[in-house]
């Protein structure tokens, strides 16, 4: 159990991290409280008024008419919902593809993340060159250099297919079957670990040494440690990560649309990719946007879940 | 601690106060603002100009730029040049904000119809009349191509057309005849799977849907859309059938590769004729020097093959030149374009990149000092503008959605998933649906 | 003694570990890299291979020659500008912010909060062409107050990032304070800051890769060459349908994430030795 944390000694009484939350008894708000909350966040109320209000409502009510692309449009009331809910098959496709992709995706590269940070964390030497190689490929981002690369790694030919050849496993033809196209994006997902784990390390590193000295003296092995002191200290933070993966997993665009493009068969279509293609290539930003705000809808759901059951599961210090 | 709490203080209120000042300034109409070279005392016009492409292209272009603003030194050409990722993204924007640039590189087709059909292009017959447009050397049919409903919204920076791209080596070496012509579909699949046969290669790359079955319904004498765009252009699903069963069986066969390898080309430099994996291509002329450098072979262009050639080939632009209908300008940017299409020096800088010149004189002028391949092409386009019919320019915005759908049925035709009939019923079924508003 | 050697063995093996995971996990990477090394003509034909047939370092030349004569220099140069700039201003007002939600008690926190979750689940894409009229509006077209003036009023991101950090900070910390005098400003700069350097150099490096790498806010609001960052100078090797000069937009590719790199491994540190969880010296 080779601790490399270099904190000062702390002071903070040690508490069982294992304690129900308990209800702080509802004090009177007094007017300075209130000041000063407002005063704290007054910046994101300004930047919300004066930048995002507008675009944000106005693109609702884009969704209620047929706005192609600039010039005339008119007032269609809900046709653009209905249509969507009614007639549009490749709207249910792209639907179904993005619940796959962000139910896979999501829980691979938070599961990655938290296991690659936690073996981090117990290395001393040249840690930091471990930490910035695995960064490394989540900073190349959304570049077409990604894409060729991703479609050589799992080509007919590509270096996937000779590994699984040399260990006399059968290859195949990973991006031009339906069925597994959309595999090689969610290893892209997964393979793109590095701001999850980051921040899993940045609260790793925020557990104070006592917790695990005083279980060590109680004679913990390290794997009760794990998940009676890291996991539950860590859940505000994986909370965290929990809810902004799942926002960006069912809004994720750029890898299908660089390196797939949706197919074959619209089996990678995700959802945010369909409506970049009725905006932007087939002028239907009416359309788009409604189904954006019903994509909001759809995520603002799942993190209300995620929030309400955090009440169950997430220690807080305060 | 005390100094990061003003920087703070000071921050959150510049940035408030920046706003308030802003709150005013909101009648710039959407000109950008630039106060550089504003120190000459001339009356300097500024034209903005976008289009995208490549490194090249860039360059070229800013080569041409300089040119004219030294032949007209009260002009002033900002360049807005993009990657072909991006444009009309910010094309889409600029439209919203009702902010187009005076000149800018289009598309045929869908997008010119598009912009056209939102009153966001000039219409510039009244240039052509007024002499700032000079098109007495250039073909009507090409002119043609960039009107709609009698509005000529955009000149074509050069032509193209499709083509039937081959390897005349390989071809020999399995021994089968060149094409010719006047081949059919028969011959050009006879040839496809000869070479397959001998050399163990494919026969043929496979074609993309929405262009060649395009070509398919034109010579037999039918059009992709009707007249005024409603609906589709021809009655009988009988014809998209064979067209799907035809490459189909090719697929089948291994003559021609399925949509697995075709999802492994990572870009022209990465097809299948330029490795030598199949002696066909049906694609655009203006990509054959593309193709020949990355080969390091000198390809051959044939027309495509078909019972009625002539009226199935047809010139397309390989873009346009437009002018936004909110420049302020519209009279300059018409000059540069006319500048742009009328001067050789223009082309002995860019050569075939936009597509070969459309004045006919300065086509015949540059074909002293071209290569290979670029004579090969300008000989097939002398040959096409020959024998061909005009272009279709019916297409509906729309269109843009329809080909998709095109596509993805041919890709579940090939898949397996649908048979040729069923694929061209449900065009059709989808087609009207998007058509139908 | 023993016990030594099995820590050695244990450490070594570890490490043995470490490197075959890292290795595999750079390869895609390394590919790139080299490919940065090859002739445009042979990046597909030997794609297989990472060591290049010829090594054409004239890539990188050609590369940062730019378009027109607008070089790399230049986009390099608006890159940092925009992202050093907007990676401050967000950096320090989320974590101001995130104390006013984490900490403080007031009314209407928690519509404030959702309202802000909830900016989160709308794709920039569809916001962009109505922020675009907004800001056109305002005359800031071609300016690059639209890329950083809004980073000044907080990221939700790092607000809410900031905001779970802050609440591992035991409470019992800001009573103290407050017994001593402290009031919330104070608590805030004194006891909050410091705790979560970790945490704002955390946001500091995603700031500062996101805007690097951001595309489409560039894309839309600067039209003029001279203005345009890197991520936007990437994209302007390639048209599908022209020769690509790919050797070279590898190369690029390459020398524009070595910043990202460095920042990264600068930083990194203070995020790892942050000062930890340390008590107050009353």
């Amino acid at each position: 159990m080779a601790q490399n944390q270099t904190g000062k000694e702390t002071v903070v009484p040690v508490k069982p991290p294992f304690k129900k939350p308990f209800k702080r008894p509802k004090r009177l708000r007094t007017g300075y409280e209130e000041l000063s909350g407002y005063a704290f966040i007054s910046p994101f109320i300004i930047g919300l008024v004066a930048f995002t209000l507008y675009p944000i409502v106005y693109s609702l009510y884009l969704s209620f008419t047929n706005y192609g692309m600039g010039g005339e449009y008119e007032w269609i009331g809900l046709a653009n919902y209905e249509r969507m809910f009614t007639t549009d098959d490749t709207w249910r496709q792209s639907l179904k593809v993005t619940f796959l992709y962000a139910g896979t995706a999501v829980p691979l590269r938070l599961v990655f993340a938290l296991m690659v940070a936690v073996a981090l964390n117990k290395i001393v030497e040249a840690v930091g060159l471990y930490r910035t190689m695995l960064y490394l490929p989540s900073v190349v981002g959304g570049s077409i250099g990604i894409s060729i690369m991703w479609r050589q790694l799992f080509g007919n030919d590509g270096a996937f297919n000779s590994v699984l050849a040399s260990i006399g496993l059968p290859t195949h033809s990973w991006l031009g079957d339906p069925g597994t196209a959309i595999w090689t994006l969610v290893a892209l997902y997964g393979w793109q670990f590095g701001s999850s784990m980051l921040i899993f390390l940045a609260g790793l590193r925020n557990i104070p040494k006592t917790f695990y000295e005083a279980s060590a003296v109680d004679g913990a092995k390290p794997w009760q440690q794990f998940f009676k002191i890291t996991i539950p200290l860590l859940t505000p933070v994986i909370l965290f990560n929990t809810i902004m993966q799942t926002i960006q997993g069912f809004m994720a665009f750029t890898p299908s649309f660089i390196v797939t493009n949706g197919g074959p068969m619209n089996s990678t279509l995700l959802y945010v990719l369909y409506m970049y293609r009725r905006a932007f290539e087939f002028f239907d930003m009416g359309y788009a946007s409604a189904m954006a705000w019903v994509m909001l809808i759809i995520i603002a759901i799942f993190t209300a879940v995620i929030f309400k059951s955090s009440d169950k599961w997430v220690h807080y210090n305060d | 601690m005390k100094k990061k709490w003003m920087f703070l203080t000071a921050s959150v209120l510049t940035a408030s106060l920046a706003l308030a000042a802003c709150g005013g300034a909101s009648d710039t109409g959407g000109e950008t603002t630039d106060s550089e070279g504003g120190g000459s005392g001339d009356e300097q016009i500024k034209l903005r100009m976008s289009w995208w492409g490549s490194q090249e292209r860039h360059d070229m272009t800013f080569k041409i730029i300089e040119m004219y603003e030294k032949e007209n030194p009260n002009i002033k050409i900002e360049p807005e040049f993009t990657g072909w990722d991006g444009y009309f993204e910010r094309m889409a924007a600029q439209a919203a904000g009702n902010n187009l640039p005076d000149i800018m590189q289009q598309n045929f087709g869908e997008y010119l119809n598009l912009y056209a059909s939102q009153g966001l292009l000039a219409d510039l017959n009244e240039f052509k009349d007024s002499g700032d447009l000079d098109l007495s050397k250039v073909d009507d049919s090409i002119v043609q191509s960039g009107m709609k409903d009698d509005q000529l919204l955009g000149i074509p920076s050069g032509t193209n057309a499709l083509t039937a791209v081959y390897n005349a080596e390989m071809l020999e070496e399995a021994g089968a005849d060149l094409p010719t012509d006047d081949w059919t579909w028969e011959d050009f699949e006879e040839i496809a799977y000869k070479v397959h046969d001998e050399l163990d290669t494919y026969g043929t790359r496979s074609y993309e849907a929405g262009n060649i079955f395009e070509y398919y319904l034109r010579e037999q004498g039918f059009a992709l859309f009707n007249e005024d765009g409603t609906a589709l252009g021809y009655d009988d699903d009988q014809i998209l059938t064979d067209y799907l069963t035809r490459a189909k069986q090719m697929v089948d066969d291994g003559v021609a590769p399925g949509y697995d390898v075709i999802q492994q080309i990572q870009g022209i430099e990465d097809e299948l004729i330029v490795h030598k994996n199949a002696p066909f291509d049906l694609r655009w002329s203006n990509q054959m020097k593309t193709m020949s450098m990355a080969a390091d072979y000198t390809f051959d262009l044939n027309v495509l093959p078909g019972d009625n050639i002539s009226q199935g080939m047809y010139l397309k632009p390989a873009m346009l030149w437009s002018v936004s209908e909110n420049s302020e300008h519209k009279e300059e940017a018409v000059k540069f374009i006319n500048f742009f299409t009328n001067t050789k020096e223009v082309f002995d800088t860019i050569g075939s990149d936009r597509g070969v010149p459309i004045n006919n004189e300065i086509r015949e002028e540059m074909r002293a000092d071209l290569d290979e391949i670029e004579t090969k092409i300008y000989d097939y386009i002398d040959k096409v503008t020959e024998n061909s019919s005009p272009i279709d320019t019916n297409f509906p915005a729309q269109s843009s959605e329809i080909l998709t759908e095109l596509n993805t049925i041919d890709e579940r035709v090939m898949y397996g998933q649908i048979t040729p009939e069923e694929g061209a019923a449900e065009f059709r079924k989808s087609a009207e649906m998007i058509l139908g508003n | 003694m023993d016990t030594q050697r099995k820590k050695r063995i244990k450490k070594i093996v570890q490490h043995i570990l470490m490197i075959i995971f890292t290795l595999i996990m750079l390869y895609p990477l390394a590919w790139m890299v080299m490919s940065s090394f090859k002739q445009s003509s042979d990046v597909f034909v030997d794609a297989h291979s990472l060591i290049p047939k010829v090594w054409a370092f004239e890539n990188f030349s050609e590369g940062w020659q730019g378009f027109g004569g607008i070089t790399f220099t230049t986009f390099f140069k608006n890159s940092f500008v925009i992202t050093v700039i907007s990676t401050i201003g967000s950096v320090i007002s989320s974590t101001f912010i995130a104390y006013g939600f984490a900490r403080i008690k007031f009314t209407g926190k928690k519509m404030w909060f959702v309202l802000m979750m909830l900016t989160l689940m709308l794709p920039y894409e569809m916001v962009m062409i109505p922020q675009y009229v907004m800001f056109s509006g305002f005359g800031w077209i071609d300016t690059y107050l639209p890329l950083i003036l809004p980073t000044f009023f907080g990221v939700p991101f790092f607000i809410f990032l900031i905001m779970q950090f802050i609440r591992t900070i035991p409470t019992e910390l800001d009573q103290a304070a407050k017994i001593d005098g402290c009031n919330t400003f104070s608590i805030f700069f004194r006891i909050i800051v410091p705790l979560v350097v970790p945490a704002m150099m955390t946001a500091a490096i995603f700031s500062f890769y996101w805007r690097w790498d951001d595309f489409m806010g560039p894309l839309i609001y600067l039209v003029t060459p001279e203005k345009y960052p890197v991520s936007l100078a990437l994209k302007l090797f390639s048209d599908p349908s022209a020769v690509t000069n790919w050797g070279a937009m590898f190369a690029m590719t390459t020398v524009s994430i070595l910043p990202v790199f460095l920042i990264f491994f600068i930083f990194q540190r203070y995020i790892v030795d942050g000062i930890s969880t340390s008590g107050l010296k009353s």
